[in-house]
């Protein structure tokens, strides 16, 4: 018996579920309840939200499946923090005190990760981290607060290897006004010194609800002339850039790469409708990739996602699942709900997730409570509509199927 | 001025004309029926959708997939939007100005912001949250000058909107239904004593408001995709715009969303694209500081 509970969820996967509020509450005595938080509606990426929600969701289904959690049925509480911190931070104080969750995962807005991870760290309930990726999230080094997805500076040092590897001196950025947009910016500029690359950087920080990206992107065609650009937009905003970049002739060009560090193809079908010929030579940073094998667990996980929407998954499912997976072996190692034996056990823990073997680091900085190995991948579409696991793979060099292609 | 300004210049104005067109149909609700609309936006994602409904064969009819071509939904579209404003003024809004209300006008605002509300989260849960793209009006990009490309269609939106804003100027100073619809807007009770059935014009109204928000949510569905929250920026500059043209007047719409563009447009090169949003609101201020009732806007008193 599945125990989940949604509070508000906006779902595309379960839409007559979604107009209900409250559906499916389990009644049972005996349960642990976890919370859980996406974007869910407006002005949140609710594109994203469901996706992570439906990882969440299926963890539990799997651990309830299999009889529970220390011989009880896993609860999952899932609220629509909308994007924006203050509710965030409304709705964790909620699960904490009204909901009396003993644990929680999730979250896709870095912004609102670092509101939430602030009410967590004061209740002392632990957190994993579903999908924020700013470095400041694990750099604050709270002892509640894990992360199974990636963070922003692997994601910028790997692309300034690729820019590296393949000669490029100049490089410009779009990145959206969020923690995560300008993590990323600033974490590209360290990593440049870090990996002592020869490359000329600037960026500029857009509004990821504009409409209108020409007047900057002009700019940069016809006065910066970069030899790649890099945008950290979520969609919309993401495809605005990249489709707006194509109509003016900038990029992607013989002249300007297009690098997509958000990975915005998260849905095939969804990229090319909006995106058309323009996705054709992008290049696309992304916390996984469908020509790679997953581990069993993983490889399950996605012919479930098949089967059940007829097309391949994308990270967030993956990483959703990963982040709920940590917690309840955590809860089962430590044999008790107790929030300090919760902590140790995260501390402690070794389990394979869908993307790889989950431990977290106990060094300081950004790798506090992280999943160092967790994969990254950058790949590029040579074609048009082409499926993210037929897209020639760059990066990471064992996994690397081609180089980079220019129009 | 070399080619580099000029062509900001030409996609300032070009994009000014686009909030024009979206920044109408709210002039128009509300100089006639004092309706501040601020379920506009969605009326502009529902020209989308309609759109796309109407030209992508997602929607089937008879079993048969409907894929017509882009220039003969978008009237389709217009018409759509149009019925749909004539129901909400039928169902909703008519109780501002025939019921006896203590607060009319607080009770349209509320009204507009759950209608707002409601279309938006109705899209999301009916339509699913990812973005649509119905076919192109005019395809590929089109050299203007110098180093200025721009899609066909964003052109082609700007033009439709150049004669849309025509037609609309043209309805409203040039027949006798819309020196009606202006009369109204100055004076109900005058109006109704010459003559003039106000009710019938708050329709009209709410239909032009419709057909316009509709060409607009249409057109640029191509150019801005189509998504829940798709008309919610948009209608922010509406707002802006209405209120710097002078409340009520069109023509000061049409001059102030040209304006809007361009130091959009020039304010995110030579300052920062960070504060795109942000320009809009410094004109607005530095405008209302000079010119209370903004560019065109007359003192007025209400009768």
């Amino acid at each position: 018996m599945i125990e989940i509970r949604h509070k508000k969820l906006l779902s595309q996967f379960a839409l007559v579920a979604a107009l209900s509020l409250s559906v499916n509450a389990t009644q049972a005595g005996e349960t642990i309840k976890i919370g859980g938080m996406a974007p869910l509606s407006s002005p949140g990426s609710y594109q994203q939200g469901p996706e992570l929600v439906l990882g969440l969701e299926w963890a539990v289904a799997d651990f309830n499946a299999a009889g529970g959690v220390l011989g009880k049925q896993i609860e999952l509480i899932v609220y629509d923090t909308q994007g924006r911190p203050p509710t965030g931070a409304t709705v964790v104080e909620k699960l904490i005190t009204q909901d009396k969750v003993v644990a929680a995962a999730g979250e896709y807005h870095s912004s609102v990760c670092k509101a939430e991870i602030e009410v967590f760290h004061q209740h002392g309930i632990p957190f994993v981290i579903g999908s924020c990726w700013s470095d400041s999230l694990t750099k604050a080094g709270y002892d509640e607060v894990f992360r199974t997805s990636v963070y922003s500076s692997k994601l910028a040092e790997n692309m300034v290897a690729v820019m590296a590897a393949n000669g490029i001196k100049k490089a410009a950025s779009l990145v959206e006004d969020t923690d995560y947009g300008i993590g990323i910016a600033k974490n590209i500029e360290s990593a440049i010194k870090k990996l002592n690359a020869d490359i000329d950087f600037q960026y500029e920080v857009v509004e990821k609800t504009s409409k209108d990206f020409v007047p900057i992107l002009l700019k940069y065609k016809t006065q910066v002339k970069p030899e790649v650009l890099i945008v950290a937009v979520t969609q919309p905003g993401g495809f605005l850039i990249l489709k707006q970049a194509h109509e003016i002739r900038f990029a992607p060009s013989r002249e300007t790469l297009y690098l997509d560090g958000t990975c915005t193809a998260q849905n095939d079908k969804v990229f090319w409708e909006a995106v058309k010929d323009a996705g054709k030579y992008v290049l696309m940073s992304c916390p996984y990739s469908p020509s790679v094998k997953l581990t069993d667990l993983g490889e399950k996980i996605k012919e479930r996602y098949v089967s059940q929407f007829d097309r391949q998954p994308n990270y967030l499912p993956l990483q959703g699942y990963d982040a709920m997976l940590s917690l309840l072996t955590a809860i089962n190692n430590a044999g008790s709900t107790d929030s300090k034996a919760i902590i140790k056990a995260l501390k402690a823990l070794k389990v394979t997730g869908t993307r790889g073997d989950i431990e977290f680091s106990q060094e300081d900085g950004v790798w506090h409570h992280q999943w160092k190995a967790v994969p990254t991948f950058i790949f590029q579409y040579t074609e048009v509509g082409q499926s993210a696991g037929d897209a020639a793979v760059l990066f990471p060099k064992q996994f690397a199927t081609a180089g980079i292609v220019r129009p | 001025m070399d080619y580099y300004i000029l062509a900001q210049v030409i996609n300032g104005v070009i994009f000014g004309l686009i909030y024009a067109l979206i920044a109408l149909g709210l002039t128009v609700v509300f100089s006639i029926m004092r309706v501040v609309n601020f379920s506009h936006g969605e009326f502009y994602m529902l020209g989308g959708y309609a759109l796309y409904a109407l030209t992508a064969g997602a929607v089937t009819l008879f079993s048969i997939p409907l894929i017509l071509p882009t220039i003969v939904g978008l009237p389709l579209a217009m018409v759509a939007v149009a019925i749909f404003g004539i129901l909400v003024e039928r169902g909703l809004l008519r109780p501002v100005y025939t019921a006896r209300m203590d607060r009319p006008e607080e009770y349209a605002i509320i009204l507009t912001f759950g209608l707002s509300l409601f279309l938006q989260y109705g899209a999301l849960v009916t339509v699913g949250p990812y973005e649509m793209t119905p076919g192109s009006f005019w395809e590929g990009s089109k050299h203007i000058i110098g180093d200025l490309y721009l899609a066909g269609d964003r052109l082609f939106a700007a033009g439709t909107s150049v004669f849309l804003i025509g037609a609309t100027l043209f309805f409203i100073y040039g027949t006798w239904t819309g020196r009606a619809l202006m009369a109204t807007a100055q004076n109900r009770v005058g109006s109704t004593i010459v003559g003039i059935n106000t009710v019938r014009m708050n329709i009209t109204a709410m239909a032009l408001a419709g057909l316009l928000a509709g060409a607009a949510g249409a057109l640029l569905a191509p150019v801005f995709l189509v998504y829940p929250d798709v008309g919610q920026i948009p209608v922010i500059k509406g707002f802006v715009i209405i209120v710097l043209g002078g409340m009520g007047s069109i023509l000061g719409a049409v001059i102030a969303a040209v304006i809007l563009g361009l130091v959009e447009s020039l304010g995110s090169v030579y300052f920062s694209v960070a504060y795109r949003d942000v320009f809009a609101f410094l004109v607005l201020i530095g405008v209302l500081l000079f010119r209370p009732h903004g560019l065109l806007g007359q003192k007025a008193r209400r009768v």
